[in-house]
């Protein structure tokens, strides 16, 4: 079996006019981008639209990538970007739509929808528990445990110094464990603090 | 105290180096603020660890295909691929034709020695003509819903020239579900439409923009009439928004309404 063709290489054909080279990179990348988004915003109908413009942004955009970083970094910056957009967008609309003087379905008031994948024991807590992190160490922390990127890929795909990543994913985990009610747990016994004990 | 937070997550993944582990754990043995914190990381990663992948919708970035379709057929140095469909060659030679004016454009004002003006380059660079104001309804079989909505400002931003200079055109977005069309809405009922359904309740004023297109559709299932707008920041600027606004065509009410700036 042939290895999977690289992406940069399909960017290539399709700026060389291969619209079906767009299609592969889309459909290899959906679910990733569409996890992505869901443990970002918190809501798959949100999730989905922010899927849809983060493609879309790449169609646009695809023209000026110049593979100074990897495809995957690049298309990660965009999709973190869509969330951003997108987490903003959503916090501007509850006033816009309180002025439109209209009742409109719960799920687009921005009311959690649950995500019935999530619902299995032992993880609702968990999912849950992400949204409460601030969005800036949730979305660090979302590529580094989730996604298991490396802080150096991460902290490209974010244009902030790698110290800047591992700060925001330790406070991310950190928000999470309490977030998740967890206030203290049998605590760290390196030798010295072993022997501090009483 | 300064505490090591850069090392703390490097320390909880086990992926320190031997120095660093040691003057970590140095740290650990007098600072309970820390101990604590990394007891709290450790527990954070292991519950992270338990969430699943979530499937993705199949049609997810569907739009993002059909726009990429879409542009390849009508801009030939934006994506067909070669020796595929007919359409290919004829846009290869309208591409040739287009180039060829270009060429005599750039050479025309040189003929006689004639100099070369700017005027002269900036037609031959065809600006895209301005936006044209709606004059009709699209009626469209989609069903949209707020994505598809959103796609349909997003697609058409930047491009209002190619998109909303001809509403015969319709853009691609996620079809739901094949729909029946409702009766056909008149293009004055549709705009009083939308004008009722999001006029301010104070102040009486209409949807502020340019409508230019106007397309009769679905909205989750809700027959639809969805207005798409040009808004400019005034003093003679090109509008920087695009906003649609959607309405049910039944009774007039807000459905939804989003925008993007371009």
């Amino acid at each position: 079996m042939d290895p999977p063709e690289p992406d940069e290489e399909l960017v290539r054909r399709f700026l060389l006019g291969d619209t079906d080279a767009f299609e592969r990179l889309v459909e290899r990348h959906r679910q990733r981008v569409y996890n992505l988004c869901l443990r970002v915003l918190g809501d798959p109908e949100d999730a989905a639209d922010a899927v849809q413009d983060t493609f879309l942004s790449v169609l646009t955009k695809l023209r000026q990538f110049r593979g100074d970083a990897a495809f995957t970094t690049w298309m990660h910056r965009v999709a973190v970007n869509a969330c951003y957009d997108l987490s903003r967008k959503r916090r501007r609309q509850p006033l816009l739509r309180l002025a439109g003087g209209q009742d409109l379905p719960e799920s687009e008031l921005g009311a959690p929808v649950p995500d019935h994948a999530d619902e299995s024991a032992g993880t609702h807590d968990a999912v849950a528990a992400l949204r409460e992190v601030p969005e800036e160490f949730r979305v660090a922390l979302v590529l580094a445990d989730l996604h298991d990127m490396a802080y150096e890929q991460i902290a490209k795909v974010l244009d902030v110094p790698i110290g800047t990543v591992k700060s925001r994913v330790h406070r991310g985990r950190v928000a999470l464990a309490r977030a998740m009610g967890i206030t203290s747990r049998e605590p760290e016994a390196p030798a010295r603090a072993s022997e501090d004990q009483p | 105290m300064s505490h090591p937070d850069a090392l703390l997550a490097g320390y909880v993944d086990g992926a320190l180096a031997e120095g660093a582990r040691a003057a970590v754990e140095r740290h650990l043995g007098s600072c309970e603020r820390c101990r604590n914190e990394v007891a709290l990381a450790r527990a954070g990663r292991t519950a992270l660890a338990s969430v699943p992948e979530a499937p993705a919708p199949s049609d997810l970035g569907a739009a993002a295909v059909a726009e990429a379709r879409r542009r390849a057929g009508s801009d030939p140095g934006a994506g067909a691929p070669p020796g595929r469909p007919a359409w290919y060659r004829w846009a290869g030679a309208a591409a040739g034709i287009a180039a060829a004016l270009f060429v005599v454009a750039l050479v025309l004002p040189h003929v006689g020695n004639a100099p070369a003006t700017t005027a002269g380059a900036g037609d031959a660079a065809a600006p895209r003509a301005a936006a044209s104001p709606a004059t009709s309804v699209e009626t469209q079989n989609v069903n949209y819903d707020l994505s598809g909505v959103e796609s349909l400002a997003t697609s058409s931003r930047g491009q209002e020239g190619a998109v909303f200079g001809s509403n015969d055109q319709a853009t691609p977005v996620p079809v739901a579900a094949s729909v029946t069309p409702e009766k056909r809405i008149s293009f004055a009922d549709a705009v009083t439409c939308l004008d009722r359904a999001f006029t301010e309740p104070t102040g009486q004023q209409a949807p502020e923009g340019q409508l230019v297109r106007v397309i009769q559709a679905r909205y989750r299932g809700v027959p639809a009439v969805l207005g798409v707008y040009l808004l400019s920041p005034g003093a003679g600027q090109p509008a920087d928004v695009v906003r649609v606004l959607v309405a049910s065509s039944r009774d007039c009410s807000i459905l939804t309404s989003t925008q993007v700036t371009t």
